[in-house]
């Protein structure tokens, strides 16, 4: 909970997007079913962020594991790697979803805990937080609707907060169609700000 | 209301890697690629390590297939060092654990003070491990060990350098007791950001079984007397080159005093981080602190690069009157201490080991396990020293082309000095348990020292 916030891994170190590596990664795939040496410019391009997202979804402790599970996993379908299906980044947030899903009662746990009042560090209320209600209370109020989110909606509404893909690019990660997608992350974005006590407008 | 914010926000409360999980990880991912190129060459070897002494190889070593093969072998434990979160009071516990784990290696066997953690497997006694290295030369290790180097990543806001280091002591008891320390160094790029070494030491215990027997009998102490002893050429030039370097980098206090007779303990100390003002630099080459930028100027060419350290090593020792070893011995040093223990990048690491390769009187020592009883292959350079002749080793690990640890192994004793270890036995070992960029902080201690306090 002291920890320092990491920095947000927007750009790559070498100043450029996601969208510049889109082919480069794509070739790198097909290279690497043939030379399986090459997967290790994926690796270190996106362990970082996968593995923020996986931090931040069950705790930093299994964040390690769970992640080189995921890379495991997409290294072992590299073969089946499609670009014609989506990037390479939403195709490796696709198997640390699926990662995470099998550490579900561990997800819950962080979530019923940051939900506990008395575990929230006490920080000063975000920007635009509503007024009279505390951080710590908010935040609690949060992690509890979060936790009463279903697996699939939760799925959707993680991939856009915390790994900011793109509506279609979930679709592309958790193979469902973008409609999905949208009426999803919908219902779980009223949920919590039902928990939030917000109007639907605000 | 943005509660996508929100969620972020409250979710983002967790610790980024240290270097040493996401070297880890990416061993165990990219660890488990079928075999191309110059891992042609080390298929067999970690087929080998898989399945035969897998007691404390795990994942890193276990080939693709081996581990599918034992279905839960992909989730074996790893190495207590990668376990270890970052806090402290977790470095005595996982070095605790790694040396009940090394009690178990076949023919590693120690007593209770777990002290075959500071001695290489069978295969790594001096003199029989050359013949099992699968054919591979010292010049065929150094050379995966520099394509591997190559593929490293080499980013990040801090460079961090984790290491554990120990080596044999004699007591006034008349037997050697193993002292190690544990070292976190970090430096970051930002100027406005301290560097700080963070220091634990972890405490003393028998050194051998043997050494084990004599202190059980001595009525089993938790406190030992290091004897004042002459020390030799080797070690007052050693000890010469510290002080000199740390009054470079803390001109206002020595952080290092020259020894008084000392005292051990078992318990070791609390750990306590110390804030250096390096002025940029990351660390020493032939005794001179270098910076960032420094580092990143060497030549990238073997041959170049020689030549420059050659220059260096004449340059930086010329005031003690040489280091009284051979070039060949001092450029193998000195190449360890870029290729372990600097940031450089990939292309000069990989300079580094072809240029080790090309040294005369480099030789493949095979495969051994490091003090944390790690697996790997390790290349040495023998060299005398007095009466006695001592072998620096490079110890590897071939699929990444990191470097597990540095030791000076005894192969002759000196004849009549009985403050010297034994033939056979590692008298001072530098295990790198992590080393590499990271946006990770620092978790420091309580106890916390500026350039102007001294520890005594």
């Amino acid at each position: 909970m002291t920890a320092p916030p990491e920095a947000r891994p927007a750009a790559h170190p070498d100043g450029r997007t996601d969208a510049d590596h889109t082919a480069e990664d794509a070739a790198t795939m097909r290279a690497s079913t043939s030379d399986p040496d090459r997967f290790a410019a994926i690796f270190d391009r996106y362990y970082p962020q996968i593995r923020g997202y996986v931090a931040r979804r069950l705790t930093a402790e299994v964040a390690d594991d769970v992640t080189a599970d995921a890379f495991l996993a997409a290294f072992r379908k590299r073969g089946s790697y499609d670009p014609g299906q989506g990037n390479v980044r939403s195709w490796l947030y696709g198997f640390a979803t699926r990662e995470v899903g099998a550490h579900r009662r561990a997800e819950l746990r962080r979530y019923r805990a940051l939900a506990r009042l008395d575990a929230q560090p006490s920080r000063p209320a975000p920007d635009g937080a509503a007024e009279p209600m505390a951080a710590a209370e908010l935040d609690a109020r949060l992690a509890s609707a979060l936790a009463g989110l279903s697996t699939a909606d939760r799925d959707v509404l993680l991939l856009v907060a915390l790994a900011e893909l793109s509506y279609a690019e979930v679709g592309q990660a958790l193979s469902i169609p973008d409609g999905t997608v949208a009426s999803r992350l919908n219902r779980a974005r009223r949920q919590l700000r039902a928990a939030l006590g917000a109007t639907e407008d605000n | 209301m943005d509660e996508l914010r929100l969620v972020r926000a409250m979710l983002d409360d967790q610790p980024a890697p240290t270097a040493t999980e996401v070297a880890a990880a990416r061993r165990r991912v990219l660890g488990s690629a079928e075999p191309s190129g110059t891992d042609e060459l080390i298929r067999t070897l970690a087929l080998a390590d898989a399945t035969g002494t897998a007691a404390t190889a795990g994942p890193a070593t276990a080939g693709r297939e081996a581990a599918e093969l034992a279905g839960t072998a992909r989730r074996a434990p790893r190495g207590p060092s990668y376990r270890r979160r970052a806090g402290f009071a977790a470095v005595g516990a996982a070095a605790a654990a790694v040396a009940v784990a090394v009690a178990t290696v076949p023919g590693g066997a120690s007593g209770p003070g777990g002290t075959a953690t500071a001695r290489p497997g069978p295969a790594g006694r001096a003199g029989d491990g050359a013949g099992q290295a699968a054919g591979l030369s010292a010049s065929q290790i150094l050379l995966v060990a520099a394509d591997k180097a190559a593929l490293a990543p080499a980013t990040g806001a801090r460079w961090q350098l984790h290491t554990l280091s120990g080596g044999q002591v004699l007591t006034t008891g008349g037997y050697f007791i193993d002292h190690r320390y544990d070292t976190e160094l970090w430096v970051p790029t930002a100027a406005a950001e301290p560097t700080w070494r963070i220091m634990h030491d972890l405490g003393a215990r028998p050194a051998t079984p043997a050494d084990v027997a004599a202190w059980k009998q001595a009525g089993a102490p938790t406190r030992w007397t290091i004897p004042l002893r002459k020390l030799t050429p080797d070690e007052q030039r050693q000890q010469a080159e510290k002080i000199q370097i740390n009054r470079k980098l803390n001109p206002n206090g020595p952080l290092i005093r020259a020894p008084k007779a000392q005292t051990m303990t078992a318990a070791g100390g609390a750990p306590f981080a110390a804030r250096e003002d390096s002025h940029g630099t990351v660390g020493v080459i032939a005794n001179k602190p270098r910076t960032l930028a420094e580092v990143a100027a060497l030549p990238t060419d073997p041959a170049a690069l020689q030549a420059w350290l050659e220059r260096e090593i004449r340059a930086g020792y010329r005031r003690d009157g040489g280091t009284g070893r051979s070039m060949s011995a001092d450029l193998f040093e000195q190449g360890m201490q870029i290729a372990s223990h600097l940031p450089v990048s990939p292309a000069l690491r990989s300079a580094t080991f072809r240029m080790l390769a090309s040294l005369p009187g480099v030789r493949a020592v095979g495969q051994v396990r490091d003090p944390l009883g790690r697996a790997g292959y390790a290349v040495g350079l023998p060299e005398k020293s007095g009466g006695a002749v001592n072998e620096q080793r490079l110890i590897l690990d071939l699929r990444t082309g990191a470097t597990l640890a540095w030791e000076v192994v005894v192969l002759a004793a000196y004849p009549a000095d009985p403050h010297s270890a034994q033939a056979g036995q590692v008298a001072t070992y530098e295990v790198t348990v992590g080393a590499g960029w990271t946006n990770a902080r620092p978790k420091l201690p309580a106890r916390q020292i500026g350039p102007e306090d001294a520890v005594g």
